[in-house]
This record gives C-alpha cells, structure tokens and sequence, in this order.
C-alpha cells in the first residue's frame, strides 16, 4: 500500500527496479533525494537503478518538494592554454576534512559541437538551466542558444534568437529571458529584434520594441533591478519594465558608478570598483555606497567576479597555488544588508584539485595584495563624460551623409606601441593608413612591414614632428595628395621622455619635450585636422589618446606627462564646445583611452615593486587594446553618428567581458614583467 | 469536516502485525494520516490490524506521536503565555529529542520505522528516519552503501571503472 503525502513523490514506473531491497521506492527516493549532490558520484557507483534515478528529473522533483534542492554555482571560464569555454561547478568535497569544509571545482562537458572560439555569449538562468546566448564566432555575431540542464549536466540546442549578437545586455524577468543589443541595426530585421524576449515554455522568441534612439550595439553590463531590464550601452544606458512595456535612460548616477558586470542582491546593485572595494548602489539615497566589513578579504582587481548565489553574494576571484605553477580560484560568500553592511564573510576556497590541470600550464597568478597610495599613478581615469544629445537636425544630416568604407585613417605616432596596433588592425579592417612618427628610420620600417603584410596601396607614412606647425601642415598636404581626405584622426603621438623621476629632478630638455609633445603638439594636430576635414562633404573624426593623470589623479613621477594629458580632456572638451558654438556638425572630436599598454613609454617607468605589479595586472599587449578599439571607433562613422563620445578600454573596466574572455580571470603574474 | 468522534478521552487500539495492542489516544493518532482518516470515517471501532508494522515498531512510533502530541499541548500554552523565544527553545528541544530518538536505533529497527510511518502516514516521523538514512550514506564508499542497502553491485569492472574516471574528482 502506498500512502501520499504532499511530500512524497508519484511513485515511479512500475518496470523500475527496485532501489533499496526492503523498502518501497516512494521512501526509497524519499531517503536518497536528501543526498546531497556532492556524494552522487559515489552513490551512482552502488547500483544501475540508483545510478538511473540520480539523472532523472524525478529525483529533482521530489529534491523540491523536499525544499532539499540547493544553489549551485557554476562557473565559465577560459585559460591561456585553451581557447574553448570551460564550464565548472562548484561542490562540496563528499570527503569534508574536520577543519574545514572543502569545495572542489568540478568540470561540466563543454558546449558541443560550438566552435571553440566563441567570445562574448551573454549567459542567462532560468530555473535549472543555463541558457548560453549568442556570442561571435570569427567576429560573426551568431543567434545561437544552448542549454544547459543542470541537473543532468547535459547540453541541449534551444531556439535561436532572430538575430546574431556578440557581447549582448540579456537577463530574466517573470522567468523569460530578455536580451537586448550586441547586433548592429543596420537592416529593417536587426532593428526590429533588437531586443527580443525568450518564453522558455513556449520556445519562442519575440521582438521588443523600442526606439530607434536608444539601438546602440556595444553593452558593457546588464542586470535586473526591481523587474527591470538595465542594459548599459558604451554610450549611456537603457532600462526596460516588462510590465508596462515602457523604456527610459539609466539614472546619470547609476551609470557613473557601474564598473564591471555587477550583479544584484535583494534590489541592490554591487559591483568592484578597480581600486577593489564593492560598493553598493542604494535605491532610496540614490547613491553608491562602499559595502562596510569586506575587511577580510583580499581587495580586488579587475580579476574578481561576483553574483547573487542563492541570497548571498558571491566574489570568485583567483590566487597562485603555493607552487606558484598553479592558479586556484577563491570564492566568498558574502550575506549583505539592504543596508550595504556585511552580516558575515564565510570564505569558502581550495585550491584546485587535479580537474583544473589545465591552468597548471600556466605561469601566470594573481596575488591579492594590499595596495599603497605610491600606486595611485596607475590608476585608469573613471569619470564619464557624458555625450550632449544632438540635436535631432544634426542626427538627421549625418544619416544623409553616412562614411564610406573604407575609411581612410591617420594616425601620429604610429610606427610603434599602441599607434602601430591600431594601424594594424585598422588595416586588418581594410582601410587605409597614413602613419607617422618622428624618425625617419622608423616610418620607414614599419612602412615596410606594414606593407608585407597589406599590401602597397593601403598603407602610406611620412615623418612628422606634431610640434612643429609646419610638420602636421605637411602631413595633411601628404594625405591630401595619396588620400584625398581623412575620415578618422588619431592623435597618438605623446611622450615621456623615457624619465621617471620626480620633478624637481627633470631636466629642462626632458620637460620641454613632453609639454610640447603632449600639448603643444595635440592642439597643432587638433587645429590641423578641423581645419582639413571642416571642408571635406563628410567631415570626419578626430580622437585624442588620454592616458595616466587624465582623470585628475596624481602622477608621481611623471607629473609633467600627467599634467599634460589631464588637459587632453579638457582640451577635447573644449573644441567640442567650440564646434557647436560655430554649428559646425560635421567635424567630432573624441576622447580615446587605451587604458595601460604594455608600450616602451609605460615600460620604462616600471622600476618599483608596486609599479611592476600594477603593469601585469592591468596592462595589456598593445594588440589587445587595438583589437577591442578598433571596432568601436570604425562603429561611430558607420553608424552616421555625431556624438562626441570617450572611448576607453578597461577604463572603468568596461571592457572586462573582452579580456576575460580572452585572458580568463586577470591572472597574469610575470606577464611582462619579473615581479620580486 | 468537523471530527465528532475524536475526542480527548477516547482511546484507538492498534493491533500490530505479530498480535500485540497498543492503545492510543484519539488526540495522539490524529498525527496518523491513516488513523485521522478512519476516525473521520467512524471506522475505528475494535481492534485495528496494522499489518505491516511490527509490535517493537509501532511501539516506537507511538513514542513518538505521544511526545510530539504532548510537546505540541504545552507549546499552546506557552506560546500564550510567553515569548516566542520559549518556543524556538521547544523546537530546539524536540530537535534534539528527536535525534537521539532517531540515532538510539540500528539500521534494521530505521527501515522499519520508515515503512511502519509510511504505511501510517506520519510525515514528521518519515522526513526524520529519511534524513538519518542519507546522512547514514555521507562518506561511506560504494561498498560500504551496498553493504547498508543490502544490494548486489550490478556492475561488471570495466562499467564501475568508467563511472569512476567520469568522476574522478569525487574519489580522490
């Protein structure tokens, strides 16, 4: 006889087998659902039909009707050694040591049959699945889902989206996925679906509209708050209510304090700031907020990552193993407060066991290390400058007047660093260059190079001093006579002198040298260009490369150079204004920040402990920061646009998705630097 | 529907399976799905077979609805009089009764229980013989778990080995 209560699950198929000899199966799942998952690979080795029940979806129902069913944390991440995604959860050792509970990372089969390249897929969870959404395969935005059933560790192909996206804003509300961006909207269809919402009962898709305004394609973060989709686009970002199918602008504030992925707990939005506090963003002050009592945990860099685990919040972050061969990842589990205070840190960590051998390969680590005012210099500027909205007649002359590709680009101090990356891959793209630079011998070498690989007719370069009025006059004539106009300009010439040294020991020769470079130089360029491309039908664009000291930090050290490029902003500022004053709408002037590159100018400041540190952690090979930049910057005259706008790589960490993706986790001790 | 023939002083005789009577109070034997029902039905009179739980059994399952019927009659009183930290203190209490009521017993004497409290129907009873049985399974090998079902491995070597390598991190 069978009895039932509401906690008893239906009684299984009649055929089964029998689970445990002299009890009936109805109490024999009873007893096993409470298993803890952790111990299922050991209980699957007992017998066929306990194996057989430990994969179905019975086991789980009866774990829910139990309230036994458990948050589980999974983890996607990419190693040096392996371009592929790699899918982990997190378990608990069935083997707990007294001292401690043990975790382990426990690998989940990889995504099938997806092209192993696959970056930037927005990730969304509804009930046990994962969906895995999108993402661009050899720089193809692909509309591909998959599945992943968390209970059985099985993928399975879910309804593609309408369109192909890469790097999508995507979350779940009312238990539909709602994903938006990542798509260029460039025909009537990207338009269209370019938000779409998923209704996993029913497996389908369908478009949400929205205005034609607020279509930008790049989001660098996205989450739900209070039942509202907040996407947030490179340039401003959108928040949208299902329920009264409504879009509006993110509040200014959110949006200036939102740095990285972020994830919200019980309405509250948190996410780490690069200096490595969490702050939370508190509703009712409309402020952000340090979270108070994270005292016991390492600070973290850009390589920390958290969510909402089950309530609580959850930082993952990674740390050399003790042979300093192996990274292992460190997690802690934070209950918070509405009030942004911390109830209780329960770190729960160990180190790597045999299944991650893959980042064993590495050499690269991350040592969380308490960071001394000595390192403000290296700091990444994090103030937003937020575009003027233009004007709706100026949107509507440049739809008229939309560039043409390919776009013909000139950019200064270009025969090496982060100049020479970006003529690269602006080449890679198939436009054509002018570079230049100041020594002859150079210009000349990287023409060659450049040529090697590009071709002849592509790629031009002339000497020129940017401080000399004369220098920059030639250039644009030199550009003139092989291009005939510019469309983009990049202003990248810059210097330090190849000086770290506090100032009153500068020598006059070293100070003159940056102030005019950096300065002088940046306003002949910038007078230069507006003038040459104000008479061009299409205009054009001119961006200025900040650098350290352009968020008004101190510059020890290099205060000269620091000085110099916090007027860069300013200066882009002001020729904005300028511009709109004289109602010239064809010509823009942008900021462009490529965060820290591993380039000869950074490089020769790296002397101290802290410095070294700094540079592994957050620079990046120049090809990196090119590769992300270009993208974006070919993005403004393609899209007819008019904005000024700031472009910056890992600035703010905008762009973590990116290098996560490409670096997992910002591991990355010895990079380019021995550290002591 | 109300229960008219339930009532305080009203006692239900239970006829366990090798012959023994056990007498129970109505109020006791409501936290049996099945009693409830047949007091519901009016069908209690005389000896009740309970054919699939022995005597030692249902000895130990009237223990335990007598003291979670007399826990629940003073914890009315208290929460009336008192506050609801006295309560918590009851339930902590109980928490504990009921783990060592649970661990005093072999594994025999825990099946039993399970298939006496299924067969009657008393939830509470059921989910606390059902947990010590899974915690009985935590850190035990799979040898160890057959041994305690009472299973033959249906596995041949090269299976259990492929199972093992799928999991290896589980067994290290």
């Amino acid at each position: 006889m069978s009895t039932s209560t509401a906690a008893e699950p239906p009684p299984p198929p009649p055929p089964h087998p029998v689970l445990i000899p002299t009890l009936p199966d109805d109490v024999a799942i009873n007893c096993l659902a409470r298993i803890p998952r952790s111990h299922h690979p050991i209980l699957s080795l007992v017998s066929k039909p306990i194996r057989a029940l430990l994969s179905s979806s019975l086991l789980y129902t009866t774990r829910s009707l139990l309230s036994c069913d458990h948050h589980f944390l999974y983890l996607c991440l990419r190693v040096p050694t392996n371009p592929s995604l790699l899918f982990f959860t997190l378990h608990e050792s069935p083997h707990p040591t007294t001292t401690t509970r043990r975790h382990i990372l426990v690998p989940v089969p990889p995504i099938p049959s997806t092209p192993p390249s696959v970056i930037g897929s927005a990730f969304a969870v509804v009930g046990h699945r994962i969906y895995v959404l999108g993402g661009s395969v050899n720089d193809l935005p692909s509309s591909h889902v998959w599945a992943l059933d968390c209970r059985i560790h099985a993928w399975e192909p879910a309804p593609k989206m309408r369109v192909g996206r890469e790097f999508p804003a995507a979350g779940v509300i009312g238990g539909r996925i709602y994903v938006i961006g990542g798509c260029l909207v460039d025909t009537w269809s990207r338009s269209r679906n370019w938000a779409e919402v998923f209704d996993p009962k029913t497996g389908s898709w369908n478009p949400v509209s929205s205005q034609i305004e607020i279509r930008e394609k790049w989001m660098h973060a996205s989450a739900v708050i209070d039942d509202k989709m907040y996407a947030m686009a490179d340039r401003g970002g959108v928040k949208y209510n299902p329920k009264n199918q409504s879009w509006e602008s993110v509040e200014t504030e959110v949006d200036l304090g939102w740095r990285g992925r972020g994830c919200v707990v019980d309405g509250v939005l948190y996410c780490y700031d690069y200096l490595g506090k969490i702050r939370g963003f508190d509703t009712k002050k409309e402020e952000w907020r340090e979270l108070r009592g994270v005292e016991g945990l390492p600070r973290f860099l850009c390589g920390a990552t958290m969510t909402n685990f089950g309530g609580k919040l959850v930082v993952v972050w990674e740390e050399n193993g003790g042979s300093g061969k192996e990274t292992g990842i460190r997690c802690a589990e934070i209950v918070v407060e509405r009030g942004l205070k911390v109830c209780g840190v329960y770190p729960f960590s160990q180190k790597r066991q045999t299944e991650l051998h893959l980042l064993k390969e590495s050499s690269f680590s991350f040592t969380p290390q308490t960071l001394h005012h000595d390192n403000e210099f290296l700091k990444f500027s994090s103030f937003s400058t937020k575009p003027t909205k233009p004007s709706s007649h100026s949107r509507l002359i440049t739809m008229n007047l939309p560039m043409q590709t390919p776009y013909n680009v000139l950019i200064t101090g270009s025969t090496k660093g982060i100049g020479y990356a970006l003529a690269k891959q602006f080449l890679k793209a198939g436009d054509n260059i002018i570079i230049s630079s100041r020594s002859e011998e150079r210009v000349e070498s990287a023409l060659n190079n450049l040529r090697q690989d590009f071709g002849e007719h592509h790629v031009w370069g002339t000497t020129c001093d940017v401080k000399k009025g004369q220098d920059v006059k030639d250039l644009v004539a030199f550009a003139q006579k092989n291009l005939n106009y510019i469309d983009i300009w990049i202003n990248n010439a810059g210097s330090n002198a190849y000086s770290f040294k506090p100032l009153a020991e500068a020598s006059d020769e070293d100070l003159i040298e940056v102030v005019t470079t950096n300065t002088l130089g940046l306003m002949i360029c910038c007078r230069e260009a507006i003038k040459m491309m104000r008479n061009q039908p299409q205009g054009g664009h001119v961006f200025n490369i900040d650098g350290a000291g352009s968020d008004g930090r101190p510059t020890p050290r290099f205060a000269a150079y620091g000085a110099t490029k916090r007027s860069v902003v300013h200066l882009t500022k002001s020729l904005q204004a300028e511009l709109q004053m004289q109602d010239v709408k064809n010509v823009v002037v942008h900021n462009l920040s490529p965060g820290m590159v591993t380039t000869d100018l950074l490089m020769s400041g790296a002397t101290t402990k802290q410095a070294k540190f700094f540079i592994n952690v957050l620079a990046e090979p120049a090809e990196v920061v090119a590769e992300y930049l270009v993208p974006r910057i070919r993005s403004i005259p393609a899209n007819g646009s008019t904005k000024p706008t700031y472009l910056r790589f890992l600035t703010g960490i905008k762009a973590y998705s990116q290098i996560f993706s490409r670096l997992a986790f910002g591991a990355r001790r010895n990079r380019y630097v021995l550290e002591d | 529907m109300s229960t008219p023939s339930v009532s305080v002083n009203r006692v239900l005789k239970l006829k366990s399976s090798d012959g023994e009577i056990f007498e129970v109070k109505q109020t006791v034997a409501v936290q049996s799905g099945v009693l409830k029902q047949m007091m519901e039905d009016g069908c209690t009179e005389g000896e009740i077979p309970l054919n699939n739980v022995d005597s030692p059994t249902l000895a130990k399952i009237i223990e335990w609805c007598n003291k979670h019927h007399d826990n629940d009659v003073e914890g009315r009183v208290l929460s009336e009089e008192r506050e609801k930290e006295k309560e918590k203190e009851k339930a902590a209490d109980m928490k504990k009764w009921e783990s060592e009521f649970i661990d005093a017993l072999n594994r025999d004497e825990i099946y039993f229980l399970l298939t006496g409290s299924n067969y009657m129907d008393i939830k509470e009873l059921l989910d606390c013989a059902a947990q010590k049985v899974a915690d009985m399974v935590k850190g035990k090998t799979p040898e160890a778990i057959r041994e305690m079902f009472n299973i033959q491995s249906d596995f041949t070597e090269e299976e259990e080995e492929a199972i093992r390598k799928e999991n290896q991190w589980a067994f290290d």
